[in-house]
């Protein structure tokens, strides 16, 4: 079976570096021969079920949510707190504290979820700029604007940034069960 | 309302390299059965498993920022699993302390044993009875998508020595596998 499959001239071992070279060059003799697509037809499935094999087990075998609770408890000892930003004298606020903000005032809206935001000192103007996506069957525009003034609203109340340029841009629209379109 | 769990991966993702640790959070809720069950294949013991989704969860949360394409989250903290899994294998060796290993436990009752076993189930003996050095690159190529360079460099062997192990699995696979070809 590993010397010549199928009288192509191509063992096994030959198969399987071809496989995974993405078949590229192509090889006539292998890509003609009956024999040898059967192999890489089984190698491909089998490598495909094996990753079939795995989301089962983990759907079967579900971690215990006491060590699921743990982890993330751990983790959330590492907090990163990002860079000050001045406040007023003596004052300041942080990066990660402002973008907790953003985030909480722009998932306030109907409809959007805030991905990555950008604090950006551009001489004496601060531009803040956020990634929103968009539930599906949502106005884009109007998302977007609701959440420029509910992040500026909450900027105004709540830090020394209430003068800041504020970007809004929606990268994404997704749907209710959480796929991407 | 969208809420977080209704969020695609990319998004988490981005969100959690802000340091927004709730996104984080939803990310691995979602994800850590798969990470879970890979690592048990790999590793073939419960508490080794769950100890090594921790430490490569904990890396990823530290490294987030630096992820290029957040869209591939999941395979990028699976990659990261690999190289924990790996580093536990690798040392095994030297201690030789491979004695308790639990078999990934299934449910064998009567009945089940009796009922015709599904072709994951008897992929899953197939992979569990290959020797662990063609096993854990079987794993690595075929569920975390490495490359033989990839994978040659988590385990300190040439990308030769990983081609041709893969290629000896394969064989196995497809010999013990001939029936549900």
């Amino acid at each position: 079976m590993n010397d010549d499959i199928g009288g192509s001239g191509y063992s096994l071992d030959d198969l399987s570096a071809y496989l995974d070279r993405g078949r590229t060059p192509a090889i006539a003799a292998i890509d003609r021969n009956p024999e040898c697509q059967a192999l890489l037809d089984a190698m491909t499935r089998f490598g495909a079920l094996s990753h079939e094999l795995v989301d089962r087990d983990g759907a079967e075998q579900p971690p215990s949510p006491g060590w699921l609770d743990g982890l993330l408890d751990t983790v959330a000892q590492e907090v990163r707190a990002g860079r000050d930003l001045p406040y007023t004298e003596g004052l300041v606020v942080t990066e990660g504290a402002v973008r907790t903000l953003v985030r909480e005032a722009g998932d306030a809206v109907p409809g959007a979820l805030v991905g990555s935001t950008r604090i950006r000192e551009e001489g004496e103007l601060t531009r803040i700029e956020i990634e929103i996506s968009v539930l599906g069957d949502r106005p884009l525009v109007a998302v977007g604007d609701q959440v420029r003034g509910a992040v500026a609203d909450a900027l105004r109340r709540h830090t020394p940034l209430g003068d800041a340029a504020i970007d809004v841009t929606v990268v994404d629209v997704h749907l209710s069960d959480g796929a991407e379109r | 309302m969208s809420s977080l769990e209704q969020a695609p991966d990319g998004l988490l993702a981005r969100r959690a390299a802000d340091g927004d640790g709730v996104a984080f959070g939803v990310l691995v809720r979602r994800h850590a059965p798969f990470w879970r069950a890979f690592a048990l294949r790999l590793l073939r013991s419960g508490s080794d498993a769950e100890d090594c989704v921790q430490e490569a969860l904990i890396a990823a949360w530290e490294q987030l920022p630096k992820l290029q394409d957040p869209d591939k989250v999941r395979g990028w903290i699976t990659t990261i699993v690999s190289r924990k899994a790996t580093d536990r294998i690798r040392s095994r060796r030297f201690t030789d302390d491979i004695d308790d290993l639990e078999v990934p436990a299934r449910d064998m009752g009567p009945e089940r044993a009796a009922v015709q076993r599904s072709q994951l189930d008897a992929l899953g003996d197939v992979l569990a009875a290959l020797p662990e050095e063609q096993r854990t690159i079987w794993l690595l190529r075929e569920v975390a998508g490495e490359s033989y360079d990839e994978i040659a460099a988590h385990l300190g062997v040439p990308a030769d020595t990983v081609r041709g192990r893969l290629a000896r699995a394969r064989k196995t696979v497809i010999d013990r596998m001939k029936d549900w070809r």
